[in-house]
Order: structure tokens, then sequence, then C-alpha cells
């Protein structure tokens, strides 16, 4: 049976250190290895989980799985009971046999993982089957679970977000025989049912469904295992430049880098045609608006062995307690933070005219953390990214200063119902930096970032927010301006999904405040056959 | 009087600067490999959330031993980092005893075990 320490703790806090929140337990939970097939090692750790729901429910006690606590929001934090499980780390490949009749997938590009596999551990396996992921967020510490149910992206700007990769899931939604369920879309079915019995669940084909669970929130239950769709290996080829502000923005507001003014010669064909980059970021010091722009592009290239390694041999490190302190002084003294982001440049920006080759897992290797951080994500339609990004400029600089610098990141729409990344390219406009406290003298966080929420607003700016992400998640009707009938959608697959019982044993804090916690026992019309055919599917 | 205390302040500051600056510790990591994780462990930099072991022990060697190894069994799947960090008093010890007093100061991540 899969082994699970307990610990009775009095709070616990995420990665990056924006709690703490009180918490009573904490479960750690590791697969048993005595058990020598894969697949039945799987189904162990799915009944060990189920044996905690029980227990949970008959405490009457909420519960959420979480994985490396990257989330900077609470959006994983569970005050009565959470289950660590980044030890349950199970890796399998998909056979041709183990194939839906109906497939559009090569079985050689699915492998099932169970939930706390990092991105790091997924990339580095994958490798070895000379695969890779498609995409990644900045770093690749979030577990596979945890990086989809928050919509984790990177740069992608014609692939997605790492959910966009999923093609199954598997649900643990209660304590009974009858609760893991395997969902995948009707649409394009990946696995066949032979699959999901193998791995003890009820499959539900459902395309609504499917994109509602793939950002979950953790509120469809825990996901304890993920169907990815992976690609050959490639390289990525990356270059660091500075452009000029009017040339970095003419191809955020596009992505057309056909007719952009600024073109890298190293990657414009003979035929004066140029390549289209994997990956487009602008990092921007809100404060030197007259400044180019550090603009990182990545290519894909074919993979080849005899690269150099991108990693540096040496990484020196900031003492650990600077940022903190250059925060609290600069909150007491706000006129000097412009001049502490210059000085600090070389920690926040990269090296311009560094390039750089390796793979996705190297490029976006480990990060290192030396302070506590904020971090908030607004997703806008690239049209609108050069307006937003003076708007937040121009209130970054009335209503603060504060110790943040901003970056553009570019993402393909993503099909999940609450995807923040949900325009047909989505910029994500990014502030990040070191959290301080609000004062007399300065801003709070909470409240800047409310005013940047009314000013897009005030300026018929459609915005979405980082569900992982600091944010006024308390704003009014916050979600209904965010996603206007599409959380109604959501709560309807969820409600559908689960009992009462278990909606609420999933819930938290985080589902209170956005409102997303309801539960409906009148749904939509037209996914009553849906909630009859779930409740009629068996094992 | 208050200038005297003020310079044996300065010197006793002074003197922990010195102290601290002789003191150095270095991390070999590896590139590959996810660390063993710790939900517990909280703590700002490097460390935070992963499962630390620290070995600290003074090894004795007896006249005819020149080095010695430590050798670890808990790192079933390797190492992830491993940290060196020597004091000033390890150097003192180590140059008063002519190397028959070696301080190990080390701090050892593991890999995250596999399920394969």
């Amino acid at each position: 049976m899969a082994h699970t320490t307990t610990h009775h703790i009095t709070e616990w806090n995420n990665y990056h250190f924006n709690g703490p929140y009180p918490t009573k337990c904490l479960f750690n939970i590791d697969t048993d290895r005595n058990i020598v097939s894969l697949i039945d090692r799987f189904n162990d750790s799915a009944s060990g989980i189920q044996a905690l729901i029980k227990d949970s429910l008959a405490n009457n006690e909420r519960f959420r799985a979480y994985g490396s606590a990257w989330s900077l929001s609470n959006v994983a934090h569970q005050s009565d009971r959470m289950l660590f499980n980044a030890s349950l780390n199970i890796r399998l490949e998909v056979k041709d046999s183990q194939l839906h009749p109906a497939k559009s997938y090569l079985s050689e590009n699915l492998f099932l993982f169970q939930c706390g596999n990092t991105i790091k551990e997924i990339s580095e396996f994958l490798q070895k089957k000379g695969k890779s992921l498609k995409t990644c967020g900045a770093s690749n510490g979030q577990t596979i679970a945890g990086a989809i149910s928050t919509g984790v992206h990177g740069s992608s700007i014609d692939v997605g977000s790492v959910q966009d990769c999923v093609v199954g899931l598997q649900l643990i939604i209660g304590p009974g025989a009858n609760d893991l369920i395997y969902i995948e879309r009707e649409s394009r079915p990946a696995l066949a049912d032979e699959f999901a019995r193998r791995i003890k669940s009820r499959v539900i084909r459902s395309d609504a469904l499917f994109n509602a669970a793939l950002v979950s929130l953790g509120a469809f239950g825990v996901i304890h295992g993920v169907v990815l769709e992976a690609e050959d290996i490639y390289l990525l080829k990356r270059y660091v430049k500075k452009i000029s502000k009017a040339d970095a923005l003419q191809i955020a507001a596009t992505m057309d880098f056909t007719n952009a003014r600024f073109k890298l010669p190293d990657e414009v064909l003979r035929d004066g045609t140029v390549n289209r980059p994997f990956h487009y970021k602008l990092y921007i010091n809100p404060y030197n608006a007259s400044e180019d722009f550090v603009t990182e592009i990545i290519y894909k290239k074919p993979y080849r062995t005899n690269y150099p390694n991108p990693v540096p041999f040496v990484q020196n490190a900031i003492f650990k307690d600077i940022p903190t302190w250059v925060s609290a002084f600069a909150a007491k003294h706000k006129r000097i933070i412009p001049k502490i982001l210059d000085a600090l440049r070389s920690e926040a920006f990269p090296k311009v005219d560094e390039v750089i080759e390796g793979t996705l897992g190297e490029i976006f290797w480990d990060t290192s953390q030396s302070s506590a951080a904020f971090g908030c994500g607004f997703g806008i339609d690239i049209a609108d990214s050069p307006k937003a990004l003076d708007l937040f400029i121009d209130l970054m600089n009335d209503k603060g200063p504060i110790p943040g610098i901003l970056s553009m990141r570019f993402v393909k729409a993503s099909e999940a119902t609450l995807g923040f990344t949900r325009f047909p390219t989505t910029c994500i406009l990014e502030v990040d930096g070191v959290p301080w406290k609000g004062n007399q003298n300065m801003i709070s966080l909470d409240d800047f970032l409310t005013d940047v929420i009314k000013t897009f607003r005030d300026n018929g700016i459609g915005f979405t927010l980082h569900w992982g992400k600091n944010a006024p998640w308390s704003f009014p009707n916050l979600v209904d301006l965010m996603y206007g009938n599409a959380d109604d959608q959501w709560k309807d697959m969820r409600s559908i999904l689960l009992s009462k019982e278990m909606a609420d044993l999933f819930s938290n804090d985080f589902l209170n405040t956005v409102r997303l916690a309801d539960y409906r026992v009148n749904i939509a019309p037209n996914f009553v056959a849906l909630r009859d055919a779930i409740a009629a599917s068996v094992v | 009087m208050a200038y005297n205390k003020l310079t044996y302040r300065l010197c006793v500051l002074s003197l922990l600067v010195l102290l601290q600056a002789c003191s150095y510790s270095v991390i070999v990591s590896n590139k590959n490999g996810v660390p063993q994780p710790d939900p517990l462990r909280q703590e700002l930099g490097f460390y935070n959330t992963k499962k630390v072991r620290d070995v600290k022990f003074i090894n004795h060697l007896s006249l005819l031993q020149e080095s010695a190894r430590v050798v670890d069994s808990t790192c079933t799947e390797g190492f992830h980092s491993i940290e060196y960090k020597i004091t000033f008093g390890d150097m003192l010890r180590n140059t008063f005893t002519f190397g028959k007093r070696k301080a190990v100061r080390v701090r050892i991540v593991c890999i995250k075990p596999s399920n394969q």
C-alpha cells in the first residue's frame, strides 16, 4: 500500500512565501515500490489517495492535493487537509494496442504521467526516449498536475500552454470503486477503453467536460494521471537582443514576423523570408520608457548532439535576504525604486547579445530563488497589448513606483474553459518583483493591481488573470468580467462530475473568493444528457 | 567613554565580518535530476523545499593516515547537490593539528527517487 506520513501542522506556505496560511494537516504520500508492476503501483497510489479522501469525509474535513506549491496565489491551499503528492512520479509509455480505434495520435508520442512528476522530470524522461514536451513555463519545478490546473504557460506563440498538450486525465472524484474516472475529448479520443480499465477508471469522452477539467483549479477532484502528447526532440536557439520599443511592439501586436521591421539576420532565409520564432518575450523597465526593450527570441531547430552545454558551469547567487531588505527599504523610500531596479537589471534581465542553444528542458532549466516573490500575469489580446502596456507603465509611475519589472509573453489560445490564455493569441503582461507591505507612503500590491483592473475595464481592454499568481481575487464579479459565461459552463461541468458532498470537499478559500465553488443542482439543459451518461457509466 | 564603547563595538563587528569571510562553502550540483522534496523545509534560497541531510563531524586521522572518504548510502539514485563548508575554526584546527583533525561539514541533497 502507498506510504502516507501525516504531519499535524499549524500553517503552510507556498514555494514563493506568499503565505503563511493556517493549515491543520499535511499528508505526504509515496508509492509502494515493492509493487513490481507499474500499473499496479499506480493503481495502489490511487487507492491510497481514496483512503485519505474517505477519512477526510468521515471527519468532515476538506481535502486538496498539491505538488510543488509553485502558485503564488492561494489556489493550492486548503486549511483542513493537504496532500503533498510530489513523490507520485510513475511514468508509463503507451503501446499501439492501447490506442483508441479512432485515435489521431501516435502511440510513440503519448505518455501517462502520475501527478507528482515535475516538468524537469518529464523533460528528462522524454529526452531519453528522443522526445520532448511541446512547451513549458519559464521554470521547470512545477508538477504536471499543478501546472495544468492553473494554466502554466511559456511564450510558445504557436503551441499554447502546458495543459494544451494534455490528451487525457485520470481524476479521483471520491472514495468509492466507481470514483476513478478517465476523461478525454470525444472529438479527439486517444486511449482505448481497455487502457482505462487497467487503471480502474470509468471512461468519459466529452469535449465540454475535458476542457473544463483541464484548468480545474483543483476543484474537479485529485488529478492522479495525465496523458501527455510529446513530440520528437528538438533544439531551441535563443537570442537576446535590444529592440526599439516601436519595433518590439509592432511584433507584439500582430505576431507578424514576416513583415516586421526588426529582423534577425541569422534567421533570414536566402529568399528573404524569415523563420518564425517558437518564443518571443519582452523585458521592460517600467521606469525608463525610452529604453530599448531587452527581447528574447527563440527558434526551433532540428536536434543534434554536438551543441555546447547552455547551462553555465558556475552560477553565482546574490545574498538571499538582500531583495527582502531592499524591498523593505524601498517601501519607506519609494523614489529610489527605479534606481534600485536599474542596479539589479543584470539579475533580472537576460544578458544581451548572448546566443545559446539547447533542448527545451535546458533552455528553461532550474530557476533560483533568493527571496519571497510576487508575480501577476494579465492575459490580453495581442491587438490590445501596446495600449495595455502604456496604461500599465503609466500606473506604475503614477501610483508607484513599485518594486517590479514588466515582461510580455505570447501564447496561442487554450481550449480549456477557464484557461486564462483565451484570446486567439494571448499577450501575458506580467509584473514580477519582491513583495512589500503597503503603507501611507506606498500603495499596496493589491490596491495597485485593483487599479490596473479598473483601468483596463474602463479602457475597454478585455483581460484575464493567471490563476497561479497574485491578484486582487476578491474584486467584485472578477471571473464574470474576465470570462463572460464560460465560468457557468465550468461550474455546470463540475456539478455534473462531482456530488455536492465531494464538490465541497475539494473546495477551498480561493474558489470561494472567486465564486467558483458554487454547486449547481440545475444545470444547463444541453448538459443533462451528459450528466445522465456520466451517472450511468461504470468501470 | 562613549567613544571607547563605539570603537570596541566596531572592532567586534570587524572581527565578525572577517571571521565570516574566512569561512566559505561551495555547492556542487547535478545538472540532471530533480532534488528529493521535503514539503516541511521552507527556507529562502537553494534548499527551499529540498530534503537535506547534514553531515557534521570531526574526523581523526592517525599518523599514518593521509585522507578520509565519507561514504553516503542514503541517495539511492545519486546526488543532486553537495555543499562542502569550511569555517575559520576548521582551518585553524586543521593547521594546528598538522592535518590530523579535519572538520567535515557536508550538506547533501539526493535525487528524487524515480518509479521505474
